[in-house]
């Protein structure tokens, strides 16, 4: 009992300062891989300012949310001009997430994401606690109407970044009992629930952590990278 | 977010040559045609990414079973193609050589960069210069932009007293406050810029001098914005100016502030949600169009099922509309087109 407590104080001790885990190959450079889009995403975010006042989080937590949409950035950056939303919209509206589940905007916030992030901010907090974050309760139900509202706030910056903050809060509420071998730890934790979905438990997010599923393509390329890794390089870099 | 393209594999969209649209729709007249009744366990699902051939035709593909018997068909010429047993050559029927990848035709105008060779050159005691019209010298040049036709350049400076923008034509008009994003419309000829703002440079330079009801005055009134035409039209202040636009079917200003859509200053009656991206005016701004995503609504009122993908086109002073919807619970694919 007592090494595997030393093991795993050596463990949290060593991801805390950045070392690899045990297992782990070293972290590809993916300035280097990314080029352009990744210098966009940075550009991106120095020139929205803004939106870490607009989460309206501790500084470290901010500072999380913004590593954990980083590769998403990349992605946006290197698939705008190529994709196109209108049918995959449609469908989704009239028909709901079984025809049509996609990513949208510059955080790539797919409607069924948005959907849990709702549900989990009526479930979890009360209503004073919602009344202190100052965005109220969703409207429920599964209506087109419904729908097509939030496809509208997904299309909308101020709304993903309002998205992405609740994630925050919601993590926080849900996970409260995890225990996270340091902040980077906690990071790769939370980057992986953003992009492989939040929802299915400590377990199930922590199997899907080491996974390579991330690509700037359309379609999966033969060379894919860790999301949580990806979203590690920009949480180092913008300390 | 998590990427499930693997499975999502309808590329779907319209063929704009649609054969069973046989009719020519004409302005008010409305064609509609029954492509095909999906099979009871063909999905219209959709990727990402949307393809037109070469002859700028859309394609629609759709999914029929799961699993090791998923089958994948393309409807393209008014006909249904197929089965293919992988989506990658349905999209290889599907689209042509050389098929551009692309959204449907968007509502905004974008104007494409100028031509190669149109640019700015330095001109003397630290103006700017484009095809012989010398702009300046300013204190601060803000934004420089050229027409995709490489026909007129405008910029935006500013210097102690007041702001401006220019045109290479020789147009010019001059106001108090910081110039932001200039709009070129879609022929190029007019053009705006979205002010914040009334100080000028020295103005805000000398803030400090000022008593702090005047300062919290002039930083009240900094949150404003004016829209400013380089033909002498202002519009404004607003305390809320959500959106700015040229759209590609007009060549007239759009903005949306305080939950009204504006067209060069006038509110366009019933047409108060629609997005910017979702709204086609006629050139005369006498009819529109909002293609939503629950419906398509024309400003005559008639409503029709939601655009999967549409494709709009201006023939002889007319707006014409095409597109390809989902009806009968999504089981139905028809294709329509109606004029404006």
């Amino acid at each position: 009992m007592a090494a595997a407590a030393l093991a795993a104080a050596c463990l949290a001790a060593g991801t805390a300062r950045g070392f690899q885990a045990p297992g782990r190959t070293p972290a590809p450079d993916y300035r280097a891989i990314f080029g352009a889009r990744y210098a966009d995403a940075e550009r991106f975010l120095g020139e929205h300012a803004w939106i870490v006042g607009a989460l309206e989080l501790p500084a470290a937590d901010a500072h999380l949310a913004l590593a954990v949409v980083f590769p998403e950035l990349i992605r946006f950056g290197a698939i705008q001009d190529e994709i196109q939303m209108r049918g995959l919209k449609v469908l989704y509206v009239l028909y709901g997430r079984n025809h049509g589940n996609f990513s949208v905007g510059r955080f790539q916030m797919k409607p069924s994401f948005a959907e849990q992030v709702e549900s989990d901010y009526a479930r979890l907090f009360t209503p004073r606690e919602r009344a202190a974050i100052g965005i109220a309760a969703f409207e429920r139900g599964d209506t087109a109407a419904l729908r097509e509202r939030r496809v509208r706030r997904l299309e909308d910056l101020a709304w993903q970044v309002r998205y992405l903050r609740l994630f925050v809060l919601v993590m926080g509420k849900r996970y409260r009992l995890a225990s996270f071998a340091g902040p980077e730890d906690r990071l790769r934790f939370y980057a992986t629930a953003y992009n492989a979905g939040y929802a299915g438990g400590e377990a199930a997010i922590r199997r899907k952590m080491d996974r390579r599923l991330f690509h700037t393509a359309l379609f999966q390329p033969a060379e894919t990278y860790n999301y949580a890794d990806v979203a590690l390089s920009y949480y180092r870099s913008a300390r | 977010m998590p990427k499930a393209r693997a499975i999502l594999v309808v590329l779907a969209v319209l063929a704009l040559s649609i054969a069973g649209v046989s009719c020519r729709a004409t302005a008010q007249e409305v064609s509609r045609t029954v492509l095909s009744t999906l099979a009871a366990d063909e999905e219209p699902e959709v990727p990402e990414v949307e393809c037109r051939t070469a002859d700028g035709d859309t394609v629609l593909m759709t999914k029929q079973g799961k699993g090791p018997n998923v089958r994948f068909f393309v409807y393209k010429g008014g006909k249904r193609h197929g089965p293919f047993t992988s989506y990658n050559e349905a999209k290889a029927f599907g689209c042509d050589a050389g098929a551009n990848v692309g959204g449907s035709d968007n509502a905004v105008y974008e104007p494409g960069p100028p031509p190669e060779g149109a640019q700015f050159t330095g001109g003397a005691a630290g103006a700017i210069a484009f095809k012989g019209t010398t702009f300046g010298p300013h204190q601060i040049v803000f934004s420089q932009t050229i027409t995709p036709d490489g026909a007129i350049a405008y910029v935006t400076a500013a210097d102690n007293d007041k702001a401006w923008l220019e045109s290479s034509d020789g147009r010019k008009v001059s106001f108090r406050g910081t110039p932001g994003e200039v709009k070129v419309s879609p022929d190029g000829k007019s053009a705006v810029v979205q002010v914040e703002g009334r100080m000028s440079l020295d103005e805000m330079n000398n803030l400090s001098k000022l008593t702090p009801e005047k300062i919290t005055k002039a930083l009240e009134d900094n949150q404003k914005k004016t829209l400013f035409t380089i033909d002498g039209q202002v519009y404004g202040p607003f305390d809320e100016l959500d959106n700015v636009w040229f759209a590609r079917t007009s060549n007239a200003l759009y903005y949306r502030a305080g939950g009204q859509i504006y067209r060069n200053g006038e509110v366009v009656k019933g047409a108060e949600s629609a997005s910017p991206n979702d709204f086609y005016p006629t050139a005369d701004g006498k009819a529109w169009a909002v293609a939503g995503y629950e419906k398509l609504t024309f400003s005559d009122g008639k409503e029709y099922a939601a655009p999967l993908a549409l494709a709009v086109r201006l023939e002889k002073g007319r707006t014409i509309f095409r597109w390809l919807a989902l009806e009968k619970g999504g089981k139905e694919l028809v294709a329509y087109e109606r004029g404006m």
